[in-house]
């Protein structure tokens, strides 16, 4: 790890001057801004510790009218806990109860989660990058990471965890978390607080897909100081009647190989509002909309259940090590659907 | 000559012993037991190795300018400025290293993740910075190849009869081509890397030409032995320490080359040196079971298992033919009529394989018992029924020698019970519940009964304190209990008045603990000595003037605090009392028949003796087991869990029922995360992992485990050792790859040949 200076603002204004400077890095809980930096992957100048930061609202869930708000602060259990979340947006808690485990659920938050990197392992091993031919003797460095030269997507090639979605035939790194399915599938928007000001944008516009990407070390739309303050989710009958599916390798803490944030509103026999976010299959939160134009408007049935499933799968690219990918995350689909579907409401 | 073991009287220990609680439970569970990493070492620096992402070229320049220029680094050692040692031998050639190579011998790069340097500095961190700074440029060479099952792996080579000869028995292309069904098919085990909690780890500390190395160890002598050969210096100038081993399961029972680095380091700077191995490296520094291919043919006649022919291909290394012969087991497992089997290996661009948890048997019987379960189901019999018509218990089936005992029809009707098996439909895909498969699965388990010499002091005071020592290792299986309940069994005191030393090379010497050996063996040479003890006692009481003269002093036993004989008694502490300088001092060494004693003669040098497995010119030996395994599989995503397992084990005399029971629990949790979850992946262009840190490389979490039952059939052994014991660390894993495997054929309908099983072949099939 590279010797680092460690800020412990107070105040936002004070994070936001702090994180402008060159090589600096906000820590939100660090679950995975720590591995990363011990694995060289992460290079900060300076780190600015935003948990000690003093304004409430950072850290308080409220219902507020038809919104439901989730500060950046808030930790990943708190928030699984919350009863409004419980209530209004349980696809929220569930995707959060089936992440990590509960010491990393204590420590991380909500706006660090949503951070989060890849496992992807040439992403997170910067010695890859010695293997590839016409290695520069120096690694330049993007973003804080080493990468940034292409030598990381020449590197890179298809492996068990790797994305179907979203992916161009060189990145197809998987976005590993859970709870940012449930964002991008309801039209949450980010709250951001930066050296220009407050401003807020669309949760899907938040990160970069590979093919928007100018560089390959591009991920988030930030700017160099803009701190995440908060989500604000639209309250919805569809968003109450949720679920978080998640297919993994073991039973707990594991990233999911397929995960779906579904919600379903029903109006008699015809599906009035569906949201379909998908995990573990794609390069960024992933909503499926295809899927869902499939669906609104009709009948819910298994036939209807498997086009759709089909629907949000008909542009993927698949590899050997990922294909089965596609028949999972259909499956995970029509699972939550059906699970939904049983559900009152 | 057979010797036999009147092991119920002599020893005055029930065939299944009280579960006392660990010896040094509360020291763990507090923290305050001391580790190899938690060994004080005042002035210690901090090492770091570097390793390459190349698996095959040569080291073209190296660059440590910046490396040095880090503040607080001491030392950077590459192959260009490595002190010569001694060639300290592999295990194999007599030493006790892992692998014949040393890493940083010369400029070559035989594996991806190669050790090529080691930074010395004041700090962790600063040893940390300075590693990652290190340029090793290195120019890549040819194609390499990681896996046996690679599309470009080179051919398997037959291994020659001075390797492995040929187990042979009958004429098996006729007795299959005789068969009435016949099931020929090849079954792949994957690369699994050792994660015990305990990264590896060295401390090394020079003092006054002494070397002692604080490393995790399941071999202090042989350790003892590899360093001093590696730093030419004798015997007694090394001491080696592990008090406690956090998982070692055969990770630590050979020594790794860093642990050589790392004293040479020490040598060098004239300071201690302490060397964290990082758990990535945990994946290409240590050892690891390679990949195996068993290609089987069973037959089934007369409704009973006929002929088997197995050859087993092992994964080994470029420079050492490595691989542990599986088919040794899985022709003695039935009673076959006509047997081959062979072995074979493939050489890969890997570190060399080595020992992990039942090491020949957990790929092995992942074959023999899936063919066994796919015979029963081609023939439409129920695959206990098949096992328990094929049992082998009139004698061994390659050479015909009688078992010393032999509990496998047993263990197979015990936990057919205890698991309901008579419940189990004989169709597979017949139990749905919700959108969950579910499915029950059988597989016999064998583990070959290893022995092998083994020596023990104990020390008997006049209060009626005890001290028993030996080189032994305790691995968490209950080896410093064990020894403290012999020993105040045999010389009639508390428990609490014993006092265990083992984890020192300064104690007696003693073989690797490994082969499920401990116990049974080093707990027989503490037993010897306690009666050597007790015979000095008897000897004292007995003669003119003692409190029991005129006894016949064999007949004396120690019991309760008193020495009896017959209806006469007198308190030890009145015995204790008469002896010169009030102690007792007594060796005891264990020698197991069919071995000489001029065979022990390297002992004391070299740590190693003459091992026996499945025969003596006497005795075939072996324990045995039967798992049993419920599978839930999802209909929708193929995921694969395990509600329920229930395993049935005899191995003779259970010295301890609580550790016997952790161990054989332990077993069956480790086979579920091992044909389910673990497999090392491989970047086949680099032949390079891309799994190697804990987020990735699976094992199971308390989640995954629900029903867990060991049952212990109760066996009594007169030929195997004087306590009757059998080894028990390795059994309970050794069926259950197998038994999961034909649980989720039951459940689904899909059977799956190849290890680690996933949801993907699940939604494959």
């Amino acid at each position: 790890m590279t010797p680092f200076a460690y800020d412990r603002p107070r105040t936002l204004s004070d994070a936001v001057a702090m994180a402008a400077e060159e090589g600096a890095m906000l820590y939100a809980g660090g679950t995975t801004m720590l591995d990363l930096m011990k694995l060289g992957v992460y290079r900060p100048k300076r780190v600015v510790d935003l948990t000690f930061l003093e304004d409430p609202a950072l850290r308080e869930i409220a219902v507020e009218g038809d919104t439901l708000r989730l500060g950046a602060l808030a930790t990943m259990s708190q928030a699984a806990e919350d009863a409004a979340v419980k209530e209004r947006a349980p696809v929220l808690s569930e995707s959060l109860w089936l992440a990590a485990t509960q010491q990393l659920r204590h420590m991380a938050t909500l706006g660090g989660n949503v951070m989060q990197r890849t496992r992807d392992t040439y992403f997170r091993h910067p010695d890859w990058l010695e293997l590839v031919e016409g290695e520069a003797a120096d690694v330049p460095t993007y973003g804080n990471t080493p990468y940034g030269d292409g030598r990381l997507t020449a590197v890179r090639q298809p492996t068990r965890l790797s994305a179907v979605l979203g992916t161009t035939e060189a990145d197809t790194a998987s976005y590993p978390g859970d709870f940012a399915q449930g964002l991008v599938a309801f039209d949450t928007v980010v709250e951001v607080v930066g050296p220009q000001g407050a401003r807020e944008m669309p949760f899907g516009d938040l990160h970069v897909r590979p093919a928007d990407k100018a560089n390959e070390g591009d991920y988030a739309r930030l700017d160099a100081g803009e701190v995440i303050t908060g989500f604000r989710v639209p309250l919805t009958p569809a968003l109450a009647r949720s679920i978080y599916i998640k297919a993994r390798d073991r039973e707990s803490y594991a990233f999911a190989n397929a995960s779906a944030a579904v919600g379903l509103e029903m109006e008699g026999g015809t599906v009035a509002d569906v949201r379909i976010g998908l995990g573990g299959v794609a390069t960024v939160p992933w909503r499926a909309r295809e899927a869902e134009d499939a669906l609104r408007g009709g009948p819910l049935t298994e036939e209807t259940m498997r086009a759709a499933a089909e629907a949000a799968f008909a542009d993927a690219v698949t590899h050997e090590a990922n294909a089965f990918k596609v028949p999972l995350g259909r499956n995970v689909i029509v699972h939550a659907l059906t699970t939904l579907s049983k559900l009152e409401g | 000559m057979a010797e036999t073991y009147d092991v119920v009287t002599d020893v005055n220990l029930p065939l299944i012993g009280e579960g006392r609680p660990r010896y040094e439970a509360r020291a763990k569970v507090t923290g305050t037991a001391r580790y190899a990493a938690d060994e004080p070492m005042p002035g210690a620096l901090f090492a770091r190795l570097v390793t390459t992402p190349h698996a095959t070229g040569r080291v073209t320049a190296i660059d440590d300018v910046a490396a040095l220029a880090v503040a607080g680094v001491r030392l950077v050692l590459t192959h260009r400025n490595m002190p010569g040692l001694g060639a300290a031998k592999a295990y194999f050639a007599g030493g006790a290293m892992q692998s014949s190579r040393d890493p940083m011998e010369t400029d070559e790069i035989a594996y991806a993740g190669q050790t090529v340097g080691l930074v010395v500095a004041e700090t962790p961190e600063a040893a940390r910075l300075a590693a990652d700074r290190l340029v090793v440029e290195v120019a890549p060479s040819g194609s390499p190849v990681a896996s046996m099952h690679a599309a470009d792996a080179p051919a398997p080579e037959l291994l020659p009869e001075d390797a492995h000869v040929p187990i042979l028995k009958g004429d098996v292309e006729a007795a299959l081509a005789e068969a009435d069904a016949v099931v020929r098919a090849e079954y792949r085990t994957p690369m699994q890397h050792h994660n015990p909690i305990e990264l590896y780890f060295t401390g090394a500390e020079w003092r006054n030409g002494i070397l002692t190395a604080y490393v995790p160890s399941q071999w202090v002598s042989g350790f003892r032995a590899g360093l001093a050969e590696a730093f030419g210096v004798p015997t007694e100038m090394v001491r080696v320490v592990s008090r406690y081993v956090g998982g070692g399961f055969g990770s630590k029972g050979t020594m790794l080359h860093q642990t050589v680095l790392a004293a040479a380091a020490a040598r060098d700077l004239g300071a201690p040196v302490k060397l964290y191995v990082g758990r990535d490296q945990m994946f290409t520094v240590g050892s690891f079971r390679g990949q195996t291919t068993q290609t089987i043919a069973v037959g089934l006649k007369d409704g009973r298992l006929s002929a088997l022919d197995h050859r087993q291909d092992s994964q080994t290394s470029r420079f050492d033919t490595f691989f542990l012969p599986g088919t040794e087991q899985t022709t003695r497992m039935y009673d076959w009529s006509a047997l081959r089997g062979l072995e074979g290996v493939v050489r890969t661009d890997v570190n060399t394989p080595g020992f992990m948890r039942a090491p020949a048997e957990v790929p092995a019987l992942f074959g023999l018992e899936s063919a066994v379960d796919e015979l029963a189901v081609a023939a439409g019999v129920d695959p206990v029924e098949l096992r328990l018509a094929s049992d082998a218990a009139g004698g061994e089936p390659v050479d015909g020698l009688p078992w010393t005992s032999h509990g496998l029809a047993e263990c197979l009707r015990r936990g057919a019970d205890a698991f309901g098996w008579a419940d189990r439909p004989a169709e597979a895909r017949a139990q749905r519940r919700g959108d969950w498969l579910f499915g029950q699965g059988v597989a016999s388990a064998i583990y070959p009964t290893y022995t092998k010499p083994a020596t023990a002091e104990v020390r008997f005071g006049s209060d009626l304190s005890v001290r028993v020592s030996a080189a032994a290792c305790e691995l968490g299986g209950g080896t410093y209990t064990i020894f403290q309940q012999i020993a105040a069994n045999e010389l009639g005191v508390p428990m609490e008045s014993v006092r265990v030393e083992v984890g020192s090379s300064d104690l007696p010497v003693n073989g690797v603990a490994g082969g499920s050996t401990q116990t049974a063996g080093i707990g027989s040479a503490v037993l010897e000595a306690c009666r050597r003890v007790r015979e000095e006692v008897a000897r004292v009481v007995t003669r003119p003037g003692g409190a029991l003269e005129g006894a016949d002093a064999a007949s004396v036993r120690l019991t309760d605090g008193r020495a009896v004989a017959g209806d006469r008694a007198v308190p030890l502490r009145e015995a204790m009392a008469t002896v010169p300088f009030g102690i007792i001092e007594m060796r005891g060494q264990w020698v197991p028949s069919g071995v000489a004693l001029s065979e022990t003669r390297e002992f004391y040098r070299s740590g190693a003796a003459t091992q026996l497995g499945f025969l003596t010119e006497d005795f075939a030996r072996a324990a045995f087991g039967a798992n049993f395994v419920e599978v839930a599989v999802h209909a929708l995503t193929g995921e694969i869990r395990v509600p329920r397992m229930v395993g049935a084990f005899a191995f003779g005399r259970v010295m301890n029922e609580r550790t016997a029971r952790s161990q054989l629990t332990g077993g069956m949790i480790w086979g579920v995360g091992s044909v389910l979850h673990e497999a090392t992946e491989l970047d086949h262009r680099y032949a390079r992992h891309v799994n190697s840190d804990l987020g990735e490389y699976f094992m199971p979490v308390n989640a995954d485990i629900a029903s867990v039952e060991a049952i212990i059939v109760e066996e009594e052994d007169r030929h195997i050792n004087p306590l009757g014991a059998k080894g028990v660390g390795e059994l309970g894993i050794t069926g259950m790859a197998a038994a999961i495997a034909n649980a989720v054929h039951h459940a689904t309908g899909i059977r799956l040949r190849e290890a680690p099983i996933r949801m993907e072949h699940v939604l494959a099939s």
